[in-house]
């Protein structure tokens, strides 16, 4: 969460930067605007009280991250525009590229439903799902400063291959991507992770 | 409650209005449009010190989280509890009961750096498809 802070503030405003991270541990995440007793009795509920828990900057429902594939892009959004063109758009540069490997994926064409507290309960508009109705596919987004910044979460029936191909997909929709972490940002990220790991972040609400 | 000739604009869709002494801050119908369905709104709180074009509220549509921010330097004297408690007020009816928060300024001079009313509109003609933050 932190180091995506940093990119979003710190990468060079004409560049996109995708980057693939992992949790050490059971973790869940909550949209910016979530409550954290929510967040925590969703953990609960879950089986998995021990999980990390983290207000995400982004917006968004709860997403458990328990095996799934996160992502997140940074990208030039100069012009003020509708956050669905956006979430679209990375939404089929990734169906794309997994699409290209044999995943068998569409683009949800449903209406919104009412905002739902976790991500994963159902698709929401341009969520990616499988041949059933399963979401695969989900993120939330943040605005600032004329970049956004997507987080997503995977969860596919196999890892194997799924990065290149998201990278492949993203590629073709949105140009070239950087894909290294510069030291500035790290540095950044530094600074930004006792905020992350703080109780006035994480329970502000 | 401010007419838009009456108020002046940022370019990253903020209208300012002064009146006596304070400032009155919110987005603008475009800046609501764009964003679509408001479901959250966290304005500054009162007494914070804010820089010109700090960021320092947040509204959230479905899905996104957007940065507001300050078009002039100055003490915040209000936020709008309306719009807390019913965001969608915001889109409904953003230059008057979807404000979002008052400032004292530091120099009421600064609201003349910032666009008018015919400024504005022809910035959303031209340069808001390429710029703008």
């Amino acid at each position: 969460m932190a180091l995506d802070e940093a990119v979003l503030s710190g990468a060079p405003p004409d560049s996109t930067v995708l980057r693939f991270y992992r949790w050490a541990g059971p973790a869940l995440t909550f949209g910016y605007s979530q409550a954290w007793t929510a967040a925590c009795a969703a953990a609960q509920s879950a089986g998995i009280p021990e999980a990390q828990v983290v207000r995400r900057s982004t917006g968004g429902g709860i997403v458990f991250h328990d095996g799934d594939l996160t992502f997140s892009l940074v990208f030039p959004w100069p012009r003020l525009s509708p956050p669905c063109e956006i979430y679209e758009k990375v939404h089929r540069g990734a169906l794309e590229g997994l699409k290209a490997v044999g995943l068998a994926a569409s683009l949800w064409p449903g209406k919104a439903p009412a905002r739902q507290a976790a991500c994963f309960s159902g698709p929401e508009t341009s969520d990616l799902v499988d041949g059933r109705g399963r979401k695969l596919l989900g993120g939330a987004l943040r605005r600032r400063l004329g970049r956004g910044l997507y987080q997503g979460s995977l969860r596919a029936p196999r890892r194997n291959g799924l990065e290149p191909a998201i990278r492949r997909g993203l590629s073709h929709r949105w140009g070239d991507l950087d894909l290294g972490v510069e030291e500035s940002w790290l540095a950044a990220a530094q600074g930004l992770a006792g905020k992350y790991s703080s109780e006035a972040w994480n329970k502000r609400r | 409650m401010p007419k838009p000739e009456n108020c002046r604009f940022s370019k990253t869709h903020e209208w300012a209005c002064g009146e006596g002494g304070t400032v009155t801050v919110g987005v603008t119908d475009h800046a609501q449009h764009e964003i679509t369905d408001i479901v959250f709104v966290e304005p500054p709180k009162p007494g914070r010190q804010l820089k010109a074009g700090e960021a320092c509220c947040v509204v959230e549509s479905v899905k996104a989280a957007f940065d507001i921010y300050a078009p002039i330097a100055g003490e915040v004297a209000a936020a709008n509890e309306a719009v807390t408690k019913d965001p969608a007020v915001v889109n409904r009816s953003p230059m008057e009961e979807g404000w979002l928060f008052k400032m004292k300024p530091v120099n009421a001079g600064e609201l003349n750096k910032l666009m008018d009313w015919n400024a504005y509109q022809d910035f959303l003609k031209t340069a808001e498809a390429h710029a703008g933050h």
